[in-house]
């Protein structure tokens, strides 16, 4: 990376110079710029990178090839970095107002720029903490026939692999649980992950406290914690080794605790991972289980020796033998994905997109600061006349103004770092972004590397066309004119980069409008259910206290009873999973009488979820026909269900459900008859899902003993929580009641990433927005003033003051079209980009073009006004007396 | 051929890289430590590649097609020699400055220690 930082440096020199000794040059920099210790020594690559920019520079402009002498010939011949920094400083103190603003401006830019680096850097660059991390990833199962490319893993085949995969060191299965905790503050649901013994030897994480498992512990005898909850609950004691807790009915050791930067997460099939709090060794009969049951997520590391590829190649023929021999060849296999691609494979485009536009907004800052530059430049003008005349080269003069640049951006990019330090801590202290691994963010020596050669690339970009123009201009002209000097060629420069900075904003403004409106477009969507004024809770019933499955229906008949009762309460109900929860279990649905599609599959895939009565009424999800459960739906008598509008159009087209029968192979194929339809809630995400789903009533199906209440009002359903703690405390003094939230907040939390996107997009719109406007407003300010005799001439002829509008109004009109057209022509061509983060409009969505388009021109005719009324008020006579 | 008299004065930078490859070849790198340690300063790459390549232009050094020692070396290292007008350069220059410094020692701005 340090290579191609110093490759892109080499641009500074002619091409020439550089294919005759880029490359030693690039090796002497590398060599020179490690310490003896082999690290990189920064302050070492910073002198040395401007030192190769101010060659290259000094060498563009060599007027012939001859031995020339290097400096000003005027004083010190070798002048030294040194003295070059002195010069810049002393030359920009002057005019202190000035560089402020381009500090300012760059400082932001690059800051911004640094901030969302050190993420991208993060999150989607540095390797996990595990060892050797590129040989570990998860494997998933594909179930082509119904449709699902990303399932667990079933047990035997667990079983079956390790026999039979050469390339595969370990395959440990897991499983994820919520158990209540007692015996370290108030009893709670705590997450906790089951695996089998090895599975901190197979990540290769040292314990930062205590011991990992070992294979002769029992099972659920012994716990590992992982650091945050060593620290909230357990408050960071080290004499925490050797306590007892207990967990979900079982008393456990605590015997080790977990580094802090040790977040494994185990991914759901949808949806986000879930950071685990507990870790829990077990063993399950792997071989024995049923091979249909896909119940496991599954880590693998591959040998040394071999790589994932290998392995997927391993995978892929067990896999078809499989297919063949139990699925009926109809597109079975295992994927491998490697755990950090896995990690953040929904969080990486986004990622991305924002870094882009993060780009584009340096740009428009970089922009703006040659415009600047080359106001500052014309100024002096009479200064380079005079430098050069007492001898100053064009190279000294050239190396002036691009080492005053270059302090100005390598001071913003320090200052920059700051600000980005600052805002990342903030970031991460909120913890609200919806972005993996987010507490691991920090600046190290990769981003620092990063910021430098942006600020290096910033100050060259920035200064480069006003050098360049210097080069071009004949000192002696400038001596003797130096008032007027090339000001029609500065002017076209600077309403060129104007046209830029508005084009490089359109692009901007119109990502932002896309996403708003995508994201608007969402919001309104009607996810099946209606999350307002309902509060959500866990309830895990302990398996102890509630060994039959009778007295857990009757407690939550009992809780919901009681919770109704409150005056407050509009509808309560339980459920196994709710509405964006993306997790529930699958079922294989027969109906009567259906005639599965020719080459289909040969039953319906479907979530199956059990519920109270008064559940649909809690979540807002609408009954089409038939009736809720109720109470009296027990076991022994007719076996009901309740089916959403999917599974009817799936199993009978003609619409007509009530009544009919179908069979489920968890119930082991007892026949259910439908006495219910329901709108289909969206399981998975806000955006698009359509597996079917069954209900099950909860009194007739108890596979589960935790439930998530929804309770609703019609006020403020935060206070509702005194209601629901209260009525459970009543019935059990020691049940537990989680993650007590609103369902607007589930609602919000699936939309924030595209909230995200929206809100960063749109801050980058708008400051490139703003650039730009005070970009044109210099352009005119200054034409103005510099027209003003032009003006008075004009009007003292006769011109009337709509004349010397429709003067100004062509620049303005010639520079805000230009812009326009051309960042609405990159707009349409980046659409293809955008498109995968829109819901329901088109990457060519006329209202988000129209709306830019609208901003911009009425920002244009804001910032235009002044410069145009002061246009029209010249005092002809005034003006021409003062020249 | 140019005289090497026309190539004076040399800068210190062109002076020193040719002191340090009077006494036998070196590449960049070696050059660049070799001229750091006899004068205290701080030669970067950019310019001492810069100064080479002005060398290479006017004929004063050229480039080595072998390598000293090839099992040694990384394969991105250049070696550089003197030619034999580099040669004369550097001896024209020493010579001028020579007579610079006996000039500054009889106005006796330089008290006789070791010579």
């Amino acid at each position: 990376m340090i290579e191609l930082y110093c490759r892109l440096l080499l641009l500074a020199f002619p091409r020439a110079v550089r294919d005759r000794v880029g490359r030693p040059l690039v090796q002497t920099m590398l060599s020179d710029c490690r310490r003896a210790n082999g690290r990189l020594s920064l302050r070492g690559l910073l002198l040395n990178s401007i030192d190769i920019v101010r060659a290259g520079l000094g060498e563009r402009v060599r007027p012939s090839p001859q031995p020339a002498a290097d400096g000003w010939r005027h004083g010190n011949p070798h002048p030294s970095l040194s003295t070059d920094f002195h010069h810049a400083r002393r030359s920009l103190a002057r005019r202190p107002v000035f560089a402020f603003t381009v500090f300012a401006t760059l400082a932001l830019g690059l800051g911004l720029n640094t901030a969302i680096f050190s993420i991208v850097n993060r999150v989607l660059v540095t390797e996990l903490p595990y060892r050797d991390p590129s040989r570990l990833a998860f494997m998933w199962s594909k179930l082509a026939w119904v449709g699902v490319p990303r399932a667990w893993v079933a047990g035997p085949h667990i079983d079956r692999l390790r026999r039979e995969a050469p390339s595969v060191e370990s395959i440990l299965p897991i499983r994820t649980s919520d158990m209540a905790l007692v015996g370290a503050g108030a009893p709670d649901l705590v997450s906790v992950g089951l695996t089998t013994a090895p599975l901190f030897d197979v990540l290769g994480v040292p314990m930062l406290h205590g011991r990992g498992f070992v294979v002769a512990d029992e099972p659920l005898n012994v716990a590992i914690l992982t650091y945050p909850i060593w620290r909230q609950r357990f408050g960071s004691d080290p004499g925490v080794i050797g306590r007892k807790v207990e967990l979900g009915g079982d008393a456990m050791e605590i015997i080790g605790v977990l580094p802090e930067d040790c977040r494994f997460l185990v991914h759901s099939s949808l949806g986000n991972p879930k950071p685990i709090d507990i870790w829990v060794p077990t063993s399950w009969p792997l071989a024995k289980m049923s091979d249909g049951n896909f119940g496991f997520a599954a880590l693998v590391r591959v040998k040394p020796a071999a790589t994932l590829a290998q392995a997927q190649a391993e995978l892929d023929v067990i896999g078809a033998r499989i297919d063949k021999e139990r699925f009926k060849s109809r597109g079975f296999g295992w994927q491998l994905i490697g755990v950090q691609q896995d990690l953040v494979k929904e969080a990486r485009p986004a990622l991305l997109l924002i870094l882009g536009a993060a780009g584009v907004a340096l740009l428009v800052v970089c922009a703006n600061v040659t415009g600047l530059l080359l106001v500052r430049h014309g100024d002096r003008r009479r200064e380079f006349a005079v430098r050069t005349a007492i001898g100053a080269g064009r190279g000294d003069i050239v190396r002036l103004v691009v080492i005053e640049c270059l302090t100005l951006s390598i001071g913003a990019g320090i200052a920059g770092t700051v600000l980005a330090a600052i805002a990342l801590q903030l970031v991460v202290a909120a913890n609200t972004l919806p972005i993996p691994r987010l507490a691991e963010v920090t600046i190290d020596w990769k981003v620092l590397v990063f910021t430098l050669a942006l600020s290096i690339a910033a100050g060259l970009a920035a200064s480069v066309i006003p050098a360049w123009r210097f080069t071009r201009t004949q000192a002696s002209i400038a001596l003797g004119n130096a008032a007027r000097g090339s000001s029609a060629r500065t002017g076209r420069a600077r309403a060129t980069l104007v046209a830029a900075e508005l084009a490089l904003a359109v692009v901007l403004v119109v990502g932002s409008a896309l996403l708003v409106r995508s994201y608007t477009a969402l919001r309104h969507a009607d996810p099946g259910f209606n999350g307002t004024g309902t509060l959500m809770s866990d309830i895990s019933l302990l398996q102890q206290r509630y060994p039959q499955e009778a007295q857990a229906v009757d407690f939550f008949a009992r809780l919901t009873e009681s919770i109704r009762s409150s005056p407050e309460v509009v509808a309560v109900g339980a459920v196994t999973s709710a509405p964006l929860d993306a997790n529930t279990d699958q079922a294989n649905a027969t109906p009567a009488g259906w005639v599965p599609p020719a080459g289909g599959p040969n039953a319906i895939m479907v979530d199956h979820l059990q519920s109270t009565p008064g559940y649909f009424a809690a979540m807002g999800v609408s009954m089409i026909a038939g009736r809720d459960f109720a109470w009296t739906d027990r076991v022994g008598g007719e076996r009901v269900a309740i089916v959403d509008e999917t599974f009817v159009r799936q199993a009978w087209p003609d619409g007509n459900a009530l009544g009919k029968r179908f069979t489920l192979d968890v119930t082991k194929e007892q026949p259910t008859v439908v006495v219910g339809v329901v709108r289909h809630a969206r399981q998975y995400k806000l955006d698009a899902d359509d597996r079917p789903q069954v209900y099950l009533p909860y009194s007739q199906f108890t596979a589960n003993t935790q439930l998530r209440l929804a309770v609703r009002t019609n006020g403020d359903p935060e206070r509702l929580t005194a209601v629901v703690t209260r009525a459970v405390r009543a019935i059990d003094e020691k049940q537990p009641v989680a993650n007590i939230a609103t369902m607007q907040h589930a609602v919000d939390h699936a939309v924030a990433d595209r909230r995200l996107q929206f809100e960063a997009l749109s801050a980058f719109a708008i400051g490139a927005a703003v650039l730009a406007a005070l970009g044109l407003h210099g352009l005119l300010a200054s034409l103005v003033a510099e027209r003003r005799r032009e003006i008075g001439i004009r009007m003292a002829l006769g011109a009337d003051r709509g004349a010397v509008r429709r003067m100004i109004g062509r620049h303005i009109v010639i520079v805000t079209g230009a812009g326009l057209a051309t960042g609405l022509v990159a707009a349409l061509a980046a659409s293809r980009l955008m498109a995968p983060f829109l819901y329901g409009i088109s990457p060519r969505d006329p209202i988000a073009i129209a709306g830019t388009v609208v901003a911009l021109v009425g920002v244009t005719v804001v910032v235009s006004y002044w410069p145009v009324r002061r246009a029209t008020s010249v005092d002809p006579a005034d003006a021409l007396r003062r020249d | 051929m140019r005289r090497p008299e026309s190539f004076l004065p040399l800068t210190a930078v062109v002076f020193e890289i040719l002191v340090s490859l009077a006494t036998g070849e070196r590449h960049g790198y070696s050059i660049m430590t070799d001229v750091r340690a006899r004068t205290g300063g701080s030669l970067r790459p950019g310019s001492l590649y810069r100064a080479l390549n002005r060398l290479l232009d006017d004929g004063l050094i050229e480039e080595l097609d072998e390598r000293p020692d090839p099992d040694l070396d990384d394969e991105r290292r250049r070696y550089y020699q003197l030619t034999a007008l580099g040669r004369q350069v550097a001896e024209a220059e020493a010579s001028r400055l020579d007579a610079q410094v006996r000039a500054a020692r009889s106005a006796r701005l330089l008290t006789r220690r070791s010579r």
